[in-house]
């Protein structure tokens, strides 16, 4: 398929909305590589389709930015225990062995 | 002022104040989708902030050669509204709330140049066409359930999805194509100095 038929059978749009097949999406996703007009159509979608979604947006209440970074803060003290525990038992492990 | 690359650069190197930036530009639009999806606020706001944790854990996986941040981060926040509505055995009813309804939530104090902008934006785009955009970008509805639910033809859904989307590129007009400009130029600069 060309890139005009892409564009004119509404594909394009459909691969921005992640509404299509897998085989689609590679399949555009190899040709966003080469094919310049492709990749400036699919700009042009994404920022129509971001400007839509701000159009529609909610406003976000302070305290709920706030918990977002307490939860932040929290996930990354607990990815630090879980990769010293993880580094712990690699290391129990190697001793065992040796 | 930060670009989309030096936020998401900051956020690559753990740098809270990227993922807070990152925040502040976009979680607006973002739990405008998640509301949509799952129908109460409070759902949202928590699908939104757990969105949030994604995108930091994540952004190494964020490819921007296939697509805008936003896209991105969109399609995060869309799966997983779809996965708390599933979780929370969201009945067909929340799922097809009508559009006023959801206007309620919308930010009330809107100014004068907002209004404007949406005017300009909305120019031409008749409902059949903004019930496609609000259902299938907005609310996460496949084509087929859209299909189902307006009782038309899937093409028929297709060929609206496209028109809807011509009229808001076409009423956002040469600001985009400028910095569509910019961008090609950009990619084509660089791909030539890539051997």
């Amino acid at each position: 398929m060309t890139s005009k038929n892409n564009i004119e059978s509404g594909l394009i749009e459909l691969y921005v909305l992640d509404v299509v097949s897998e085989n689609d999406k590679q399949y555009i996703e190899q040709k966003i590589k080469t094919d310049y007009s492709l990749k400036k159509d699919i700009k042009e979608i994404e920022y129509a389709l971001y400007r839509y979604a701000e159009l529609h947006g909610i406003h976000v209440r302070p305290k709920v930015k706030k918990s977002f970074f307490t939860n932040i803060k929290n996930w990354s003290l607990a990815k630090g225990l879980r990769n010293r525990f993880s580094l712990f038992i690699l290391v129990f492990l190697l001793n065992s062995i040796l | 002022m930060y670009s989309t690359k030096a936020i998401v650069d900051l956020i690559r190197k753990r740098d809270e104040k990227g993922i807070s930036l990152l925040y502040d530009q976009y979680a607006y639009a973002l739990l405008g989708i998640s509301y949509r999806i799952v129908g109460d606020k409070q759902i949202a706001e928590d699908v939104l902030n757990k969105s949030f944790l994604k995108i930091w854990d994540n952004i190494g996986k964020y490819d921007e050669k296939k697509g805008a941040l936003f896209t991105w981060m969109s399609r995060i926040v869309k799966n997983s509204s779809l996965d708390a509505r599933r979780a929370k055995s969201f009945v067909q009813t929340n799922k097809t709330d009508s559009l006023t309804n959801s206007a309620y939530y919308l930010e009330a104090t809107k100014s004068s140049t907002a209004k404007l902008d949406t005017d300009k934006l909305l120019t031409g785009l008749d409902d059949k066409y903004k019930v496609i955009l609000e259902y299938l970008y907005l609310r996460g509805y496949t084509q087929k359930e859209l299909s189902d639910e307006l009782e038309i033809p899937i093409g028929t859904v297709k060929t609206r999805l496209k028109k809807a989307i011509d009229i808001l590129r076409k009423n956002i007009g040469p600001e985009t194509n400028m910095t569509t400009f910019i961008s090609m130029l950009f990619i084509i600069l660089t791909s030539n100095l890539i051997p």
